[in-house]
C-alpha cells in the first residue's frame, strides 16, 4: 500500500510539475497567469483590454468634473468640449417676458454677431449712396438691439419708447407664466430601425 | 468700362451680399438655468453618453418666415455642453464616451445604459409678435451588450414675444428651447431606468 501511495504521489507530483512547465512554455497571448497561478481564458482577457483610459475632465462652462472614457492612442480626439467656451452666468428666462426691457435682466452671454453687418456696411460704403438706398444699415450701438431684425424694428422702437416699463411693473407678480411659453415633451419610440 | 457696367456690377454685388452678409448669428449661452435644477431630481445610476462627432457642428439656417432676416442658429455647440451638464446633475455616475463605444468597453466599466443622442429637427417660427423655436432630438438607449433597447423622442420649445428687440433675446430663447428638450429627455430617461430597476 505504501509503495502504491508513493507511486501515486510521485506521478501526481510529476503531472503537476509537467503541467506548470507546459503552461509556462506554451503560455501565449491568449492566456495570462496571475500571481495566484490561475489561468484566465483568452476571451475574458480580450473583454478586459479595451485600449481605453479614464480621464477626469472639467466642464468648460460650469467647472464641474466628469469622467471621460478616452482612447489610449488618441486621448484628445474625442474631447468635444473644447476650451473656447467662455463662462457665462446662468440665463434668467424672465428676460423673455415681453414686458421686460432690453438690459433690465442682467445678461452676459453671447449676443448676435454684428461683425457681418459691419462688413456689409463697409461693402455698402464702397458702393456709396447707391448701396445705402438699397438696404437698411443697422445701427451699430448696443442700444440698437431692438432694431436688428427687419421684422422687429418696430417692436424694438416700442421697447425703447418706455411704455413697456410700466406694463412690466404691473406684471411683476407673475411674469413667467403670462408672457412666454416654455413647453417640452418626450415619449418612447417604438421602432425597429435604429437609424431613426 | 463705362459707368453703366460699373453700376451693374455694384448692383449685383450688393444684392448677393445682402443675403450672405446681413443676418443674425445666434450662439446660445449654453448653460442650464436654475429652473432645470428645480425640475430635475438627481439619481445615483451609472449612465454613459456618446455624442456623434458631427453633433456639435449642427446649425440651422431656418429663418422662420418669408420676410424675416437670415438667421444662423448654432444649435449643436450649445446642445452638447447643456446635455452634459444636465446628465452630470441627473446621474451621479455619469460617463462621457469620448471614443466609439464597444460592448467590451461597456462591460469593462460596468455601464448598463449607453445613450446616443441625435438632433432630429430644429424649428423656428418668426412672426410680427415674436418667435418660437423648437428642438427635437432622438435618444437611442443601448444595454451593456450594445443592443438597442429603447428610443426616446424629445421636444423642447420656447415661444416669446419681442425676442429680437432685446440684447441676447434670440440667444436666450434658443437656450430655453434646448433646456426644455434636455429636461424632457432626462425625466423620461430617469423614469425608464427606475422602471427597469424594479
Amino acid at each position: 500500500m505504501k509503495i502504491k501511495n508513493r507511486r501515486a504521489s510521485c506521478s501526481a507530483a510529476c503531472f503537476i510539475s509537467l503541467m506548470f512547465i507546459t503552461n509556462s512554455l506554451f503560455a501565449s497571448d491568449s492566456e495570462v497567469v496571475s500571481g495566484m497561478k490561475e489561468i484566465i481564458p483568452a476571451s475574458e482577457v480580450a473583454a478586459v483590454e479595451t485600449n481605453t483610459d479614464v480621464k477626469v475632465r472639467n466642464h468648460p462652462l460650469t467647472g464641474i468634473p466628469y469622467v471621460g472614457i478616452v482612447s489610449k492612442t488618441a486621448p484628445g480626439a474625442g474631447n468635444i468640449l473644447f476650451p473656447e467656451y467662455k463662462k457665462v452666468s446662468r440665463p434668467d428666462y424672465r428676460m423673455l417676458d415681453c414686458k421686460m426691457k432690453s438690459g433690465e435682466i442682467p445678461y452676459d452671454g453671447p449676443t448676435s454677431n454684428r461683425t457681418k453687418v459691419y462688413v456689409f456696411a463697409a461693402s455698402l460704403a464702397t458702393a456709396g449712396v447707391l448701396g445705402g438706398t438699397l438696404l437698411p444699415v443697422v445701427p451699430a450701438t448696443g442700444a440698437a438691439a431692438g432694431g436688428g431684425a427687419g421684422l422687429y424694428a418696430g417692436a424694438g422702437t416700442a421697447v425703447a419708447a418706455g411704455t413697456v416699463s410700466t406694463a412690466y411693473l404691473q406684471s411683476m407678480p407673475d411674469p413667467n407664466s403670462d408672457n412666454f411659453v416654455h413647453d417640452y415633451e418626450a415619449h418612447f419610440l417604438e421602432f425597429e430601425n435604429k437609424d431613426a | 468700362m463705362n459707368w453703366r457696367s460699373g453700376l451693374l456690377i455694384i448692383l449685383v454685388l450688393c444684392q448677393s451680399g445682402c443675403v450672405t452678409l446681413f443676418g443674425w448669428d445666434i450662439h446660445a449661452p449654453a448653460v442650464l438655468s436654475q429652473l432645470f435644477y428645480d425640475k430635475v431630481i438627481p439619481g445615483k445610476e451609472r449612465v454613459a453618453l456618446y455624442l456623434p462627432p458631427d453633433l456639435i457642428a449642427y446649425q440651422s439656417k431656418n429663418r422662420g418666415g418669408r420676410f424675416a432676416d437670415p438667421q444662423t442658429y448654432h444649435v449643436g455647440e450649445a446642445f452638447v455642453p447643456m446635455v452634459i451638464e444636465g446628465l452630470q446633475y441627473a446621474f451621479q455616475e455619469f460617463i462621457l464616451m469620448e471614443t466609439e463605444p464597444t460592448p467590451d468597453i461597456l462591460k469593462r466599466y460596468g455601464i448598463s445604459y449607453l445613450m446616443v443622442m441625435r438632433i432630429k429637427d430644429f424649428g423656428n417660427r418668426v412672426t410680427l409678435k415674436g418667435q418660437a423655436v423648437e428642438l427635437e432630438t432622438v435618444v437611442l438607449i443601448y444595454d451593456s451588450e450594445l443592443h438597442f433597447v429603447k428610443g426616446i423622442k424629445a421636444r423642447g420649445s420656447s415661444d416669446a414675444q419681442k425676442v429680437f428687440a432685446k440684447k441676447g433675446g434670440p440667444e436666450v430663447n434658443l437656450n430655453a428651447a434646448i433646456e426644455n428638450n434636455v429636461i424632457a429627455t432626462i425625466q423620461l430617461l430617469q423614469d425608464y431606468i427606475h422602471e427597469n430597476k424594479e
